[in-house]
């Protein structure tokens, strides 16, 4: 299957350092799905309706998600 | 209210009954509860093939032993009794895990000790409490 490429997900992340000033401070723990080509980039407090919000913007493209403030967007805990 | 199907399975697991809707089918699981995941739904990639989920990209995720990982991401809709949700889906590994972020509508009680497992839709829990309220003040 494919997943993202190496190369969307570096710029994805790239686009997310950028933003990571603002964003932290004004949604701290929300989710954002960034777009690597436009770098257009859907905060919500629920990921998936970040990513509904973004592939009716996009459809058809693959997005970066990840937690605001938090290394990952998901975890499990032991 | 439709009654939601739950409980303890011999490998002491939590399960519940969800429907997952996509593309080209809907299909009934019996999906593990995972109150220690925080996304919503895990699914096998054979799974969501089959079912016709759409993927939407990719996520970071921290495993149990810390570990960072990059999976795969679809959308899908989960219906948990009568309630149609989207959930953020990631693919890995072989089981259906259903994580805390679809289970933030419903209150959840576990009892090990009988194997009992109770879920119910928050609506139908703030519904009941209300009635009871207001059968206690109309009998003074």
């Amino acid at each position: 299957m494919n997943n993202m490429s190496p190369r969307q997900i570096a710029l994805a992340k790239e686009e997310y350092e950028r933003l990571r000033p603002t964003v932290e401070k004004k949604y701290p723990n929300q989710f954002i799905a960034i777009d690597p080509i436009s770098k257009e980039y859907f905060i919500d407090p629920v990921s998936s309706v970040a990513l509904k919000i973004a592939a009716g913007r996009f459809p058809g493209r693959d997005f970066y998600i990840t937690r605001i403030g938090a290394e990952t967007a998901f975890s499990f805990s032991g | 209210m439709r009654d939601i199907i739950a409980g303890i399975d011999g490998q002491n697991n939590v399960r519940i009954e969800i429907e997952i809707q996509g593309l080209y089918k809907s299909t009934p699981y019996g999906g593990i509860v995972d109150t220690g995941f925080s996304g919503g739904l895990v699914l096998p990639l054979v799974t969501a093939v089959d079912i016709g989920l759409t993927k939407v990209g990719a996520s970071t995720v921290t495993l149990a032993d810390g570990s960072i990982h990059v999976v795969p991401t679809f959308l899908s809709k989960v219906k948990i009794g009568n309630r149609v949700q989207d959930a953020t889906t990631l693919i890995m590994g072989s089981e259906v895990l259903v994580g805390m972020e679809l289970l933030t509508n419903y209150r959840l009680c576990i009892s090990p000790m009988t194997g009992e497992v109770l879920i119910e839709e928050w609506e139908a829990v703030e519904k009941l409490s209300k009635l009871t309220e207001t059968l206690k003040r109309l009998s003074g």
